[in-house]
């Protein structure tokens, strides 16, 4: 397994009560995505089943119009 | 999922655009524009104007966000930064959104356009968007500069 597992056991967004996900809040959404621009899976990030995929879709989005990387470096 | 009330559009309901008495309604739309931001102000403006008036001559204008100019975080076209737009409208079930991405793909200052109807989220509250004012000139590219 990972070497560091960030183990969360509540979903960001049933927590902020956070109905939608804005694929427009590039702010929220790199929070799950991790330093090579990956999406962040959801045992990590500890977002629920439903949330995930509609985190995916923004994501994917976002990636498309520009405000997130498709893949990103990552900084030494 | 929790629902909050006061939503500005209610959650839109995906049933081919008709009420449920066979009568054509309205759906959400938002479209978010780049277009080029070595061009002049003058000329970008001119541009999402010419966009703000196709929605408005085939629907409502409900908001334009007008973010401005950002860094975009991957090469589009050679350039590293964009002005960002974003129009939210409502219109019948019909042709405008085909119409306005026509004239989207023939601006040639236009780099991307992504249209998503009916987005639960509906129209977001007010936000800064806008990043950065100044914009490097992409030496590389070829601008018809005159």
């Amino acid at each position: 397994m990972a070497i560091r597992r960030k183990r969360k056991k509540s979903c960001f967004f049933t927590e902020n009560k956070i109905e939608h996900i804005d694929y427009k809040d590039e702010k929220l959404l790199r929070r799950f995505v991790n330093e090579r621009g990956k999406i962040v899976p959801r045992r990590m990030s500890g977002t629920s089943a439903a949330y995930q995929r509609e985190l995916a879709v923004a994501i994917k989005r976002a990636r498309i119009i520009g405000l997130l990387p498709f893949v990103a470096e990552t900084m030494r | 999922m929790v629902r909050p009330e006061g939503n500005h559009n209610p959650a839109p309901v995906h049933n081919g655009g008709r009420s449920p008495e066979g009568a054509i309604l309205a759906r959400l739309y938002e479209t978010v524009v780049l277009v080029d931001a070595n061009r002049e102000d003058a000329a970008i403006e001119a541009s999402v104007q010419k966009f703000q008036d196709i929605i408005a001559a085939g629907g409502d204008v409900i908001r334009v966000d007008r973010w401005g100019k950002r860094r975009i975080a991957y090469e589009i076209a050679g350039r590293t930064h964009a002005d960002y737009t974003v129009f939210y409208y409502n219109a019948n079930k019909g042709s405008l959104v085909a119409e306005l991405e026509r004239m989207m793909r023939l601006d040639e200052s236009v780099l991307r356009f992504l249209t998503v109807v009916d987005n639960p989220v509906g129209v977001p509250p007010l936000q800064q968007h806008a990043t950065e004012v100044e914009v490097p000139e992409d030496a590389e590219i070829a601008d018809k500069e005159d």
